[in-house]
């Protein structure tokens, strides 16, 4: 049953002073943790808050620069996953970990230290599907693991986590890719688990999800704690404002501008992710001439998709696309280039550069056909090398030897070489995707003034960021993604920062609630 | 406990690359030596009459070249594919229907003049080839099927399919299994010097365009962009599929090549053993060279070198045949071994025991 | 081997006798595939199986010191590559490759050593005719009178089966060939079921090897593989990784392998080289047609195949 008073027992976790600091950001910076047994306890903060370092601090994927973690009253230090599961801590995922091809009892299987020699699949199968019952759900035990759905596969990996013994759980934003019956489903397992003494963590940003299922709430924000409540203490207005905070520290922002003629047109885009999952559920969406529009939002809320189906690296499944006033859902990004749509991409190392290739190769990269670098079917290697020098000048990027493969260069370098390419075509319209992430303040400074500098040449530019304090400083509209659609726009001066931090979060005005969709 | 471990590294530097290519050379040269010495020959008189054989005379040098050229042309079309991250296992049977398609064009339409007869093999060849590549090339681009699988499994169509024609259709008059003599207008013209013949001009045509084409084309360019970063290069509008179609029909004309190279200009017909490995044995000049078509030159010159070399002191030594076998496997699998140090770091430190914690 | 046999039959029992060693191979290969490793250095470790088989078997004037000496060279032989693909992390492609020439060179080099070339073959393993079953109408001439290895071969596709689907190792070997870091978290030592696959590969190669000099064609010939590990690779293929499978696949394969001078001896009208082809056409086919369908997920190859597994050890 659960522990009404937790002072008298035993915590079930107790994390203390956690310091990890990865290359330019202090990603936990002295934070502290309880975890009580048999409690729902659900752990909040935007991206970069320090939730997911934290947890992946307690499953065993890194290993704290400095602090303390105690299991059950006893020190530990947990030094890798297997580490982990063997001290009860089981972690799901927002990916799933199932291996595709085997059946659910196979995954569960490989997870039990008590198996015998032979594999009997049969016996497997049925302990799976008691266990499952246990709490009150279905699941085919004898089914490959790539026929499930997101919700049942997650199930399966929690059948195979109890099977395993874990008392500690980690859920990992598991209602992200779950349809609302789903949802429901999961909180009943979770409080079946609950009520027989298991702890869980539940990381979330969904407000009214939170306040269904949590018993306690730790509110994280730039890798400190800076609450610990009861559930019924608080409300989602108060965690809202917890969440996002102040933020005195954002940059004079410059004069805001009103737009000209629409040069992106998004109407009713639906579009599918990855997984199959609806990713864009009807996003609207306007850009002008000479603004910057800002969308905010949590990552995984369909910002990916939303780059992809603009740069046409994605196809609509409905909807209309203009660009310029041509319709272009299902060009190419060939052709969307050729009209005129510069993307400076979210992933730069992967996406936006060919890491093993020189800095001459990697800013010649939309230029290779055009004069003076391409002629025809040839490629001058003279032009090619005085158009690079250009660039690096222009934008003083740091480049050693142009013959050097990229990925050697800061992540502020690459991300000017980057933005170098983009904006030399002289772009009608530019695509910011994160772009300062990981930057330091000097790179991230001339970045955004690049930004600015476009706008203010006529350009249109979507920044998308989960930095708010940017958002705020550069857009002169300011919409927020949340599940997939867009808010209204908002223009700058009416953009509270409390209200962004409650769409985020799928409340407050203009939002929209996902109620009995399926 | 420390032990060692493994850390990524950025960056081998120049020093680095030499240092664990000459040990690795050094280890293999042992080894191939340990095996000579079994013999009961000298290792350093072997390895010194190899050199001397496949570079010191005249006649040896000729040898060495005329070896090289089919290596060369295979070694190209499977480094081509290696730009892109292709493997063409298949250069072997690309290599066969070359030699058939060009044998077909100088035993089926007689009465050509030389230019007649080398432009139409060198396009049939080039053609088969090709043909040969582009349709592992489509499985892949379409059907994502491994190109690795398709090339290899038609390398025995294509052996089949020789036979055919070499046990049918173009059946030798005396009735072995091997064809005539090609009109003479049809084979590569000799140059004097042993059995060098004017494909020597070919394959230095072909390494220069591929330079050519690699660097100084918009191609050359994606191709380098896709093999490099496939998700980059979608962003930047380049087509894919075509790419891999156009990549592996190109690998496949090349190893094309080296078949007509080696019917119209050594043999004269279709020799009985037309599989001599070369397309085997290009994958790993191909994978020496680093995939540089300048390298593969140089590589596919050197393994010439080890052949020829390898047959005179057989002759002279009596050192068997089958110890260049062994010593070429063991070039490739020290430097194999030493590529670990080239991209990890070995680092000492605390072992990290992954167990421990007792069951909840 | 043809004495008393209408055609049909005859093809039938070549069929099982040539499928044998293609069989031994493709199992080995499958168990090595299975955990993730690919070895295209197959027909090396088949000629080296062959060469010391024949040589040992001589020299004990035993068929088992023979047997055993194969399986042996062949584990011997793959663990090197064990060692290039597992620990030192290098491309397996060409690390097979190498093993391929290497085994292509050593084994001749061993023929020629103990001039294996002129002897004669003092033992091979005879057929033996099963009592019951080889009075089988029909079926029973052809199929069941196979020498010792034969039956060997063809009994070790179910056990194959039973081992990689019903056994605890086998779930893990599985586990590694799909996802080695899932594997790794919950406690599998991947580096060591790797080893112990690709090992296994080696002796099931190498005895393959040794079916040919001591069973096929008892005597030794320099590469008389002549491809056949190859063969068993595209096998591998055709069989979707299942021994089963794999091992109709075998008997199709042999059958083509003996059609060769018995269709050439009827004249028919088919060239026979275009028969020849069929095989391997038909799994270009067939791998085509698997990868569009449902039954894309069955018939492809285990999602690691062919690399390399590095632990994240995150500080």
């Amino acid at each position: 049953m659960r522990n009404g008073d937790g002072s008298i027992d035993a915590l079930a976790v107790r994390m203390r002073g956690i310091r990890k600091r990865f290359p330019g950001v202090a990603a936990a910076d002295g934070v502290d943790f309880d975890l009580r047994r048999g409690e729902i306890h659900t752990l909040l903060g935007e991206n970069g808050a320090g939730k997911s370092t934290l947890m992946q601090i307690l499953s065993g994927l890194y290993r704290p620069d400095a602090g303390e973690i105690e299991i059950d009253g006893r020190p530990v230090a947990i030094r890798s996953p297997r580490n982990a599961l063997a001290l009860g801590i089981g972690m799901l995922h927002q990916h799933s970990m199932l291996i595709p091809r085997h059946t659910v009892a196979e995954n569960a299987a490989l997870l039990m230290p008590d198996l015998s020699f032979l594999y009997r699949a049969r016996e497997i199968e049925r302990r799976v599907a008691e266990t499952a019952q246990r709490y009150g759900f279905a699941v085919d035990p004898g089914a490959p693991a790539w026929q499930l759905s997101v919700g049942e596969q997650q199930r399966a990996e929690i059948v195979a986590l109890l099977l395993r013994r874990a008392r500690i759980l980690i859920l990992d934003e598991p209602t992200a890719v779950l349809a609302p019956a789903e949802i429901r489903s999961l909180f009943a397992v979770m409080r079946g688990l609950a009520a027989e003494g298991r702890s869980i963590v539940f990381i979330s940003h969904k407000l009214d999800e939170v306040m269904e299922i949590s018993d306690r709430i730790t509110v994280l924000r730039k890798g400190r704690r800076v609450a610990v409540l009861d559930r019924a203490a608080t409300s989602e207005r108060a965690l809202a404002r917890l969440m996002v905070g102040r933020g005195c520290d954002a940059p004079a922002p410059a004069a805001a501008r009103t737009g000209g003629l629409p040069v992106v047109e998004l109407r009713g885009i639906e579009a599918f992710g990855d997984r199959g999952a609806p990713a864009l559920r009807g996003v609207d969406l306007d850009l002008r001439c000479g603004e910057i529009l800002g969308i905010a939002g949590v990552s995984g809320n369909g910002q990916r998709e939303l780059e992809q189906v603009l740069t046409g690296l994605r196809k609509p499944s409905a909807g209309r696309y203009r660009l310029l006033g041509r319709e272009m859902s299902a060009a190419s990004p060939a052709a969307i280039i050729a009209r005129g749509l510069a993307c400076i991409p979210g992933d730069r190392s992967r996406v936006g550069t060919a890491a093993g290739l020189g800095a001459v190769e990697n800013l010649i990269l939309k230029r290779r056909r055009l004069p003076p670098v391409g002629a025809g079917i040839l490629l001058r290697a003279g032009e090619a090398e005085e158009w690079a020098r250009e660039l690096i000048e222009r934008y003083s990027i740091s480049v050693p030897d142009l013959r050097l493969p990229v990925r050697l260069l800061s992540g502020g370098n690459l991300q000017k070489i980057v933005l170098a390419r983009e904006l030399a075509s002289g772009p009608r319209a530019l695509l910011a995707v994160h772009p300062t992430r990981g930057l330091d303040i000097g790179a991230a400074g001339e970045v955004r003034a690049a930004l600015l500098t476009m706008r203010d040449c006529g350009a249109a530019v979507l920044l998308i960021s989960e930095d708010l304090d940017e958002i705020l400083a550069l857009g002169d509209r300011v919409a927020v993604m949340h599940r997939g659609r867009l808010s209204g726009a908002m223009r700058r001066g009416e953009a509270h920062r409390e209200t962004i931090g409650l769409l985020m979060t799928g409340q407050g005005p203009g939002a929209e609630r996902v109620e009995a969709e399926g | 406990m420390i032990v060692p471990a493994l850390e990524k590294r950025l960056q081998a530097t120049r020093p680095l690359r030499a240092a664990v290519t000459l040990g690795s050379l050094a280890l293999a040269l042992l080894l191939g030596g340990a095996v000579i010495a079994a013999v009961g020959v000298n290792p350093l008189d072997a390895y010194a009459a190899l050199c001397r054989g496949a570079f010191g005379t005249r006649y040896g040098l000729a040898e060495t070249t005329v070896k090289a050229i089919p290596l060369l042309f295979c070694g190209l079309s499977v480094s081509l594919a290696l730009r892109m991250r292709l493997w063409n296992i298949g250069a072997e049977g690309q290599y066969v229907a070359g030699a058939l398609a060009a044998s077909l064009v100088a035993l089926g339409i007689p009465g050509f003049g030389r230019p007649a007869y080398f432009v139409l093999m060198l396009l049939a060849s080039f053609a088969a080839g090709a043909l040969w590549g582009a349709v592992p090339g489509l499985l892949r681009a379409r059907l994502n099927v491994s190109e690795i699988i398709t090339t290899l499994l038609l390398n025995w169509v294509a052996i089949y399919l020789v036979q055919f024609f070499v046990y049918g259709p173009l059946r030798g008059a005396d009735g072995f299994p091997f064809t005539s003599p090609f009109p003479p207008a049809a084979c590569l013209a000799q140059l004097g010097w042993g059995r060098v013949h004017a494909g020597i001009f070919l394959a230095a045509a072909a390494v220069l365009a591929l330079r050519f084409a690699l660097e100084r084309t918009v191609w050359g360019y994606e191709v380098r962009v896709i093999g490099d970063s496939p998700e980059c290069a979608r962003y930047a509008g380049m087509a894919i599929g075509r790419n891999i179609v156009a990549v592996m029909a190109a690998a496949g004309g090349l190893a094309g090549l080296a078949g007509f190279c080696q019917v119209a200009g050594v043999e004269c017909r279709i020799p009985r053993e037309i599989f001599a490995q070369y397309g085997y044995t290009a994958i790993i000049v191909a994978w020496l060279a680093r995939a540089r078509p300048l390298g593969v030159a140089l590589v596919a010159f050197l393994f010439g070198g080890l052949l020829t070399g390898g047959e005179m002191i057989q002759i002279d030594l009596g050192v068997p045949i089958s110890a260049i076998n062994i010593l070429t496997g063991s070039i490739l699998f020290f430097l194999l071994a030493g590529d670990l140090f080239l991209d990890y770091r070995v680092v000492m430190r605390r072992a990290v025991s992954s167990r421990g914690g007792a069951d909840g | 081997m043809d004495s008393g046999l209408g055609f049909v039959q005859a093809v039938l029992a070549a069929a099982v006798d040539q499928g044998a060693p293609l069989l031994l191979v493709a199992l080995g290969e499958i168990i090595s595939e299975r955990a993730g490793v690919l070895n295209l250095g197959a027909e090396g470790m088949m000629l080296m199986g062959a060469v010391c088989g024949f040589a040992a078997c001589g020299a004990g004037s035993s068929l088992l010191a023979g047997v055993a000496a194969a399986m042996l060279a062949g584990g011997l032989f793959s663990l090197a590559h064990a060692v290039l693909s597992v620990t030192f992390r290098a491309n397996q492609i060409v690390s097979g490759l190498a093993l391929s020439i290497l085994g292509l060179g050593l084994s001749s080099f061993i023929g020629e050593r103990m001039d294996l070339i002129l002897q004669p073959a003092a033992l091979g393993f005879t057929a033996i005719e099963i009592p019951l079953l080889s009075r089988l109408p029909f079926l029973g001439p052809a199929l069941f009178r196979q020498n010792l290895l034969a039956y060997a071969a063809y009994a070790l596709a179910p056990a194959t089966w039973f081992f990689l689907f019903r056994t605890r190792l086998g779930l893990c070997i599985r586990a590694v060939g799909e996802s080695p870091a899932t594997a790794d978290v919950t406690g599998v030592r991947v580096a060591a079921v790797r080893y112990l696959c690709v090992t296994l590969g080696g002796i099931l190669a190498g005895l393959g090897g040794a079916y040919l000099s001591l069973a096929l064609s008892p005597g030794w010939k320099e590469q008389m593989t002549a491809g056949r590990g190859w063969v068993a690779l595209a096998l591998v293929i055709f069989g979707a990784w299942h021994p089963g499978r794999a091992a109709l696949g075998a008997l199709l394969f042999g059958a083509l392998y003996s059609l060769d001078t018995r269709m050439q001896a009827r004249g028919t009208v088919i060239p026979v080289q275009f028969l020849q082809m069929i095989p391997y056409i038909g799994t270009i086919v067939f791998l085509s047609v698997a990868q569009r369908g449902s039954s894309r997920r069955a018939a492809s190859a285990p999602e690691a195949l062919g690399r390399p597994y590095f632990r994240e050890e995150k500080e």
